[in-house]
């Protein structure tokens, strides 16, 4: 085993330097920031409404008018993919808060308190776990209206089993450390044996769940907007996808362009998560 | 002399590091007679596993024979192939390890294990391969030995799954065994019984054995010659009661301080009255690697590195001192 | 769920289902608006008669714990309802629909698995080849590629550029053969939506398959196995793969409810006529009543399928069968 060398630093500094020598994780990094400059900035700088008939449909890529082509009613596809980033960006980064606020809050009851909580957090992950996620997301959207925020409720109500299992599995841990138990002992109150000992010792592995469930949470509102359970005002580009998807061979570009910034964009997120998972928990990293 | 079973000779075994080799073992050398119990004696960590695992063949990767021989019968092992190899392991030489737990294999009866020996040793059927594998279980004194030749490992106890495992390596009935510390993961009342047990089979199919250990008193029941090793260095090798009653190197004249109370039978109270540790191995200087643990160490001790040396006839050293 | 009786795991099951009954019950008389009109939007606004018919038939003006008996003993009789859009009977709809979709995700499943093992067993021997990297790649893109973005891309490829596959469809209808040859034809359209369903599960199963058997290699009984003389075939394939399987079938039959879910996104875009085209349908005509069934159906499944999981599970696996 070497030894490391143990200097001033604090552990989020040392995470960091592990993490900026992770070449993939970097360029993940890079990519997302360029992807989410294009969402807050392009509309401005790119100064075409997305739902504006600017020419005649299914032009290919390399007009003059439409750099990216346009789509079946003629809209400009560049003009979709820029604005179609704000609704899966906000829909995934809310879906995904929701997930994990769900999750860790009952995980963090169900790990520290067991009992009959933990039972019934055990029953129902499994009940979740019958469920499949898309049909019973699509279920309520149909039954509570498309909108940004019932596809968002949707995805998080689904979601959260997963983070709920790793957060029940890492205070069952952490509870039974010294520490804690020397916490207890000396008569601390469990709220802050709860938020001051355990959960800062749970984090590393919640924040690279909660990386996952990002990306995992923009698929999800991909799919379902793709299905036409978005909402319908707001572009987004699984809905532009959905839109186009009788035109495949007629305009591969309407539904390959959206995709690929789709992918791009999940693919980021997941290359942040490994080089979070590397830096965060150095334990696993011998592999 | 008979030719030995086993003659081990100049084996030099380096594990690859980015940082260039480590010498693990360093000019090894030790025979065993036909019939004969050989002891290999250290501390955790000074290569007595190492070397088990260069006999057979099974080092880790990135860890390999650098330089010297180990021949079974006068046919090297290390210069062997891996099909002389396979040929040769489980069937003229085989090896029980330390931790019986964990080393049969959970999705397969105790019967197939046994049974799969001697299909691919002695092409046996798969129904007479069973039989024999019934004997075999009687013969390691094993209880109801029918009904647990259909059972699984997890069913079985620690001792009864050392049995099996013993079982196993005795199924060819090989010429030599390696049992490497076949007791320290067993009860203090389940390890006699399986020296016992080890001690009987080697008289009644005549093996040699290599009897791995830290416990000196296991070596004085058990071994005829033993082999000291520190750091990856045979130190002192020598007929066990001359050993017991003569040590002379002073890691050995340590360890057999360190021999546990009979009467207590307290056999893990392991090697603690030596003082300090053992040495990295990719750290240790030109002379002596015992240097700095012993009392009577100077100067000339850390310059240069202690010949082996015939003290007595059979009984060798490595020591400035001794 | 594993562990505990057979008989356990059969009360576990019904009261799991007995749970998505109640759910769906609730979800449905939670949901804005008159249950009665929800039902039938599908029709595109019913008319006074027809809302009072299905208020009565569903007795919707019975106290809720009367009406959620009389849901339960409808479902026990197999009635899921009638779909407002088709005009049908809900269970029928969706079992016509049954097969193409087992078709469609037990190929899907068996692909990923196979291939995915045999990924992972070549990445675990050499840990650093050529195969280890691509697993590495493979498990990454998968997990980021969204499904129905993948489809689309296999459709271009090998239906429009390189015409090798139908687009669409299961079966041709202007087909007239014997059979063999209609068999053939249900292949011939299986391959393209199977392996982009494939494709995610192949990405985890790989990667699985890899930790998997990269820990199994790794475990004592390998080294016994090795001191035995088995050659390294033997040792691999049958000491260190049996071990390596239990973890893949285990997470083989967790991830069943999520591949149902990715066959809603594949059977789309590839107008496959299973159960997922039908969700898909029920969304665009707002039928309720058949959504519903839908959840029901896949969540019995589901159900089915883990159990099943388990009972293999129980077959290859010692330490549990005899606890």
């Amino acid at each position: 085993m070497t030894v490391r060398s143990q200097g001033p630093q604090s552990p989020l500094a040392e995470a960091w330097a592990i993490f900026r020598r992770n070449r993939p994780a970097l360029l993940g990094l890079a990519l997302l920031v360029l992807i989410v400059a294009m969402t807050l900035v392009g509309p401005t700088l790119y100064g075409v409404d997305p739902l504006d008939i600017v020419s005649a449909p299914l032009l290919p890529p390399g007009d003059a008018d439409a750099p990216l082509g346009t789509d079946y009613l003629g809209r400009d596809l560049l003009a979709g993919i820029i604005s179609g980033g704000r609704a899966s960006l906000a829909v995934g980064l809310s879906a995904a808060l929701l997930t994990m606020g769900l999750g860790v809050t009952v995980g963090a009851l169900a790990g520290f308190y067991g009992g009959w909580i933990d039972r019934l957090l055990m029953r129902t992950t499994e009940f979740f776990q019958v469920l499949p996620p898309l049909i019973l997301a699509m279920t309520i959207v149909l039954l509570f209206r498309p909108s940004l925020a019932t596809v968002a409720v949707s995805i998080g109500l689904v979601s959260w089993p997963t983070p709920a299992r790793l957060t029940r599995a890492e205070f069952l841990r952490i509870r039974e450390l010294d520490y804690v138990r020397a916490a207890r002992a000396m008569g601390a109150r469990n709220r802050r044996i709860i938020w001051r000992l355990i959960l800062p010792n749970a984090a590393p592995p919640l924040i690279v769940a909660a990386t996952l469930t990002i990306g995992a949470a923009i698929l999800f509102e991909g799919g379902l907007s793709f299905l036409g359970l978005g909402d319908s005002n707001a572009v987004s580009w699984g809905l532009i996808m959905g839109m186009n998807r009788p035109y495949i061979f007629e305009a591969w570009w309407a539904t390959t362009f959206p995709g690929i910034v789709l992918f791009a964009t999940v693919l980021a997120v997941s290359l942040i998560g490994d080089g979070l998972n590397d830096a965060l928990n150095p334990r696993q990293r011998e592999r | 002399m008979t030719a030995p079973v086993l003659a081990v000779e100049g084996v030099t075994v380096e594990r690859q590091a980015r940082s260039g080799s480590v010498r693990i073992l360093r000019d090894l050398a030790f025979t065993v007679q036909p019939g004969e119990t050989v002891a290999l004696v250290g501390e955790s960590g000074c290569g007595k596993s190492m070397t088990a695992l260069a006999i057979m063949g099974l080092l880790p990767p990135r860890i390999r024979v650098a330089a010297g021989s180990i021949r079974l019968d006068g046919e090297d092992l290390a210069r062997a192939d891996a099909r002389t190899l396979n040929r040769i392991r489980g069937d003229r030489i085989s090896m029980i390890f330390q931790d019986p737990m964990t080393a049969l294999n959970p999705v397969f009866t105790v019967g197939e294990q046994i049974a799969e020996v001697l299909r691919v040793h002695r092409g046996l059927s798969p129904a007479n391969a069973l039989a024999r594998a019934l004997d075999l279980l009687k013969a390691v004194d094993i209880s109801d030995p029918a009904h647990r030749l259909r059972q699984y490992p997890h069913e079985l106890s620690g001792g009864m799954r050392q049995r099996v495992m013993i079982a196993m390596a005795v199924a060819c009935e090989p010429r030599l065994l390696i049992a490497d510390e076949p007791t320290t993961a067993l009860d203090v009342t389940v390890q006699a019984q399986v020296f016992e047990l080890l001690r009987d089979l080697k008289r009644r199919l005549g093996m040699a054995l290599i009897l791995i250990t830290h416990d000196m008193g296991a070596v004085a029941e058990l071994a005829d010659r033993a082999v000291v090793m520190y750091a990856g260095r045979a130190v002192e090798y020598a007929p066990v009661e001359e050993l017991i009653r003569a040590p002379c190197h002073p890691y050995t004249q340590g360890l057999i301080g360190c021999i546990p109370d009979m009467e207590s039978g307290d056999a893990n109270a392991e090697l603690t009255e030596i003082p300090g540790m053992v040495p990295d191995l990719a750290a240790i200087g030109p002379g002596c690697a015992f240097a700095d643990r012993c009392g009577l160490a100077d100067a000339a001790c850390r310059a240069e590195l202690p010949p082996v040396m015939e003290r007595a006839p059979g009984h060798r050293v490595a020591c400035w001192k001794a | 769920m594993r562990g505990g009786s057979v008989l356990g795991q059969l009360v576990s099951a019904c009261g799991l289902l007995f749970a998505v009954v109640l759910f769906n019950f609730v979800v449905l008389h939670l949901a804005p608006g008159d249950v009665a009109e929800t039902l039938t939007s599908a029709t595109g606004g019913a008319t006074k008669e027809i809302l009072d018919q299905v208020r009565h038939l569903y007795g919707l003006d019975q106290p809720l714990h009367v009406q959620f008996l009389a849901y339960l003993s409808r479902l026990l009789h197999g009635d899921l309802g009638t779909s407002a859009y088709f005009n049908a009977p809900v269970a029928g709809l969706i079992l016509d629909r049954l097969f193409p979709t087992a078709l469609l995700v037990g190929t899907a499943l068996v692909l990923a698995i196979v291939l995915g093992a045999m990924l992972g067993i070549v990445a675990a021997r050499r840990p650093g080849g050529i195969v280890n990297s691509l697993v590495s790649v493979l498990s990454l893109v998968g997990y980021s590629a969204p499904v129905f973005w993948t489809g689309i891309l296999v459709l271009l490829a090998f239906a429009s550029w390189l015409p090798l596959f139908p687009a669409q469809g299961m079966v041709d209808p202007r087909l007239s053969g014997g059979p063999i040859a209609r068999v053939i034809d249900v292949l011939h359209h299986l391959v393209l939506p199977a392996v982009t369903l494939a494709s995610v599960y192949l990405a985890q199963y790989s990667r699985l398959a890899r930790t998997s058997m990269l820990d199994a290699l790794g475990a004592d009984y390998i080294r016994t196995a090795r001191a035995k003389g088995l050659g390294e075939h033997t040792v691999v394939y049958k000491h260190a793969l049996r071990n390596a399987i239990l973890p893949i079938v285990t997470v083989a039959g967790v991830q069943v409810s999520h591949l149902l879910a990715g066959a809603v996104l594949v059977e789309t875009v590839f107008g496959w006529p299973g159960m997922g085209r039908l969700a898909y349908e029920s969304i665009l005509r707002r039928d309720a009543p058949l959504m519903l069934g839908i959840l029901f159906c896949t969540a019995l499944l589901v159900i089915v399928v883990n159990m099943a999981t388990d009972l293999l599970y129980r077959a290859i696996d010692p330490r549990i069968r005899t606890q």
